[in-house]
């Protein structure tokens, strides 16, 4: 039963710049013990959303809840449930490692300082070196200890893989994944490197501008959404979105993204009289589908 | 009780150098007022050195150089501490704290608001225990009078620096930027006599006073994602 309550639940939320719509109506919700990423181009509204979860930004209208609570008037005691990662594992640079320990240390009830030593003692640096002299990787690790000391029940990760060479992403993803799944945690994550999230994450949002396309399990979308590429007589054929999703072209060769079987768009091709070669099935990955859908610019 | 003296541990470290720095300017500058102050007495007498600066005229401002002492302190303070905060909106971080956001902003400008009272107690204090050493009461309480005008200053300016540090808005920073500066100019007008602000002190304690709570107007803005 716990497993299906809402952590973080967004109504109708909307959205502007000034007169820049970002999105209307925008509905959300991430069960608790879910891992939910949050995909979309830039300027797509990923931060938006960040920023309106974590009371930052107060939105035209619609609400944001977490664990009951509106997110423009979080109590402190929801606060200590939600670990943040600021994008590119922005810190206090000013302090040093044992500075920043010692000062989260007095937020949180049950701080576990052991988990944010064993983590930074893998690191070769000593407790005194200032966050300011360190690598977006070493920081990422120092905000990856943070969190696993707070313990907290909700992360929200924004953009965690901006500025981590491979090795450190890859790192920072097995300790993230094997951590929330262990501990029934829920995590609210974005990040444009989409082959790091299909690692860690079990739902997906893809937002595309002013609007959401896809909300649910990874696997379904990936199940679903197909892509198919063939080659035509000719280049400028165009199809209506009530035929695709989403049709990608080089010359005469098409890259065709719908959520139909293979039957039906090549019935498709044959009731609009095109002529087609090389037909096959793409094998897509998270990142493909998600440029299959929202196209390459 | 235990946050709060965790956010201060952050205030501190942020301002522990321009704390030390500026205290050191200002014992330093007192220090050398009276060395000049008695190297004219040396020379001129005790009762002839105090005649002249009572009566002439223009006075004898000698403790002119700590005019802008308390100013540097605020500025470097409130730059020191609000600067790193500002940079990469790193506020997120303060903000995301388990406190009311209210209260972090608050914490942090009365953690601003201490620490300026402590320099000016220790560089007013020594400065009023070595003039009482040289002058009588005559002298030394309007020279307090015109020294607490400029000390009232510092909680001016730090709370300008505050209050445009966390206003989300370009424009509306320029503006308060200026607004303070302009006001400033009525802590620093009277120089040329002792006693300058006997009768202002009063609006100028509570001009410094009403501004303390500005901060909350841009920490309540940019929580709310003003742009």
């Amino acid at each position: 039963m716990n497993a299906e309550r809402p952590v973080i639940e967004c109504r109708n939320l909307t959205h502007y710049y000034g007169k820049k719509l970002v999105y209307e109506n925008l509905n959300i919700v991430v069960p608790e013990g879910h891992i939910m990423g949050l995909l979309g181009k830039n300027g797509a509204g990923k931060s938006t959303t960040i920023n309106i979860l974590n009371g930052f930004l107060e939105p035209r209208s619609g609400q944001c809840l977490i664990y009951g609570e509106d997110t423009q008037n979080l109590s402190p005691e929801t606060k200590k449930r939600i670990g943040y990662l600021i994008e590119g594992h922005i810190q206090y640079s000013f302090m040093n490692v044992h500075q920043i320990e010692k000062f989260y240390s007095g937020f949180y009830d049950n701080w576990n300082r052991d988990a944010y030593w064993s983590l930074i003692n893998r690191l070769k640096i000593t407790p005194h070196q200032k966050i300011s002299t360190m690598s977006c990787g070493q920081r990422a690790q120092v905000a990856l200890g943070l969190i696993l000391a707070q313990d907290p029940d909700l992360l929200i990760l924004d953009d965690f893989s901006l500025g981590l060479d491979p090795g450190y992403r890859r790192l920072f993803i097995d300790y993230m994944r094997e951590y929330c799944k262990s501990q029934h945690k829920t995590v609210f994550l974005t990040s444009h490197i989409i082959q790091d999230m299909e690692r860690l994450i079990d739902d997906v949002i893809i937002m595309d501008y002013n609007r959401m396309l896809v909300q649910g399990p990874v696997k379904d979308f990936t199940d679903r959404f197909k892509g198919f590429a063939f080659d035509l007589d000719r280049d400028d054929v165009t199809f209506g979105k009530d035929e695709a999703a989403n049709v990608e072209h080089i010359n005469n060769h098409y890259e065709f993204y719908t959520y139909d079987d293979e039957t039906a768009v090549k019935a498709l091709l044959d009731a609009k009289g095109l002529a087609y070669r090389n037909f096959s099935r793409m094998n897509l990955t998270l990142e493909d589908a998600f440029i299959g859908l929202t196209g390459k610019y | 009780m235990k946050p709060i003296w965790h956010l201060f541990y952050k205030e501190w470290i942020k301002t522990r150098a321009a704390f030390f720095g500026t205290l050191i300017v200002g014992i330093g500058v007192v220090f050398y007022i009276f060395i000049g102050v008695e190297n004219r007495i040396t020379l001129m007498g005790a009762k002839g050195y105090t005649l002249y600066m009572l009566y002439n005229n223009p006075p004898v401002i000698y403790y002119g150089l700590l005019r802008y002492i308390p100013l540097l302190a605020a500025v470097c303070i409130g730059v020191s501490q609000y600067a790193p905060e500002v940079a990469q909106r790193r506020i997120r971080l303060t903000l995301h704290l388990p406190v009311g956001n209210r209260t972090l902003v608050a914490g942090m400008a009365l953690y601003g608001l201490l620490l300026i009272t402590l320099f000016n107690a220790i560089v007013l204090a020594l400065f009023c225990y070595k003039n009482s050493v040289l002058f009588p009461a005559e002298v030394t309480v309007p020279v307090r009078e015109t020294l607490l005008g400029w000390f009232l200053a510092a909680y001016w300016v730090y709370n300008f620096i505050a209050f445009t540090a966390l206003e989300p808005n370009r424009m509306r920073q320029l503006f308060y930027a200026l607004t303070g500066i302009v006001v400033l100019s009525l802590y620093l007008y009277h120089v040329p006599f002792h006693g300058a602000y006997s009768t202002s002190m009063p609006v100028l304690a509570l001009m410094a006073l009403l501004s303390c709570p500005l901060v909350l107007f841009s920490g309540y803005r940019l929580n709310k994602g003003e742009r």
